[in-house]
């Protein structure tokens, strides 16, 4: 007998399934992963600014029930992009081989970086920005060493 | 408190959960529909804990110190894929990940 943890379960994996299968728009698996790439690096920078501002509500108005609602409902806004996404990238797996999309999803941690300079007025530091761009290289690499394990 | 704690642990459960959507998506057959939902189970729960780890360390962090050391993931994905799915990993990619260790290592000691 199928009970209601199993069956929601259940449902999670066929929607996986059901994702990956749905039409892309004739879009290449390349666009898809820059696209995933582009919400993920959005929905997270929604996130930090729906924090800061969470921040300075609990600084100031600490009883403004509305503003935490609001800051709240960002963080959920921002985890909602980020998701969507997750589902470019599932659809964009499902057309090509995860490691040769690496060099495409090792170009989050640039994006991300860059719109925390500008939108945050983040101090990144020479030895930060050094550290970005290494492991961007390194997760680029992957793809290389995929490559290579598979012939 | 150091960001790095939460960090760290959003980490490891992160790690966790990719190796339990590996197991979980991997048993399709009928017979072991138990594990396989043992193993989405897991992964679910450990997603989302990791998730909440994550707003707990970006809360008084900048995102640009922040969001590279998840990068972390990768050589934990690696260790674990190594020692529990057995899979074989290549020179190339274990130089990969050193390379990847390096750049996680100089944000994570530059706050």
């Amino acid at each position: 007998m199928k009970t209601a943890e199993n069956a929601v379960l259940d449902v999670g994996a066929d929607v996986i399934q059901a994702v990956a299968a749905s039409p892309a728009g004739g879009m290449r698996p390349d666009v898809l992963a820059a696209i995933s790439v582009a919400f993920g690096a959005i929905g997270q920078l929604i996130v930090k600014a729906s924090l800061l501002f969470w921040n300075g509500i609990s600084a100031n108005a600490p009883a403004n029930h509305g503003l935490l609602l609001k800051a709240f409902s960002g963080v959920l806004l921002g985890l909602l992009v980020y998701a969507a996404g997750t589902w470019f990238w599932v659809k964009a797996v499902a057309r090509a081989s995860i490691s040769s999309l690496y060099p495409i999803s090792a170009c989050s941690y640039v994006v991300v970086a860059v719109g925390a300079r500008f939108l945050f007025k983040e101090d990144i530091q020479p030895v930060r920005w050094a550290g970005i761009v290494v492991i961007t290289l390194g997760v680029a690499m992957l793809s290389v060493s995929n490559l290579r394990g598979s012939e | 408190m150091s960001p790095l704690l939460p960090l760290a642990g959003g980490v490891v459960l992160n790690s966790v959960a990719q190796i339990a959507l590996r197991y979980g998506t991997s048993e399709n057959t009928a017979e072991r529909a138990k594990s396989r939902r043992f193993w989405i189970g897991t992964w679910a729960i450990c997603f989302a804990l990791a998730t909440v780890l994550w707003l707990i360390a970006l809360r008084h962090t900048a995102i640009s110190y922040a969001y590279p050391l998840l990068g972390a993931g990768y050589i934990l994905v690696a260790l674990l894929a190594k020692w529990l799915l057995r899979e074989r990993v290549s020179a190339l990619r274990w130089v990969s990940i050193l390379v990847i260790t390096a750049g996680v290592l100089m944000v994570g000691a530059n706050r």
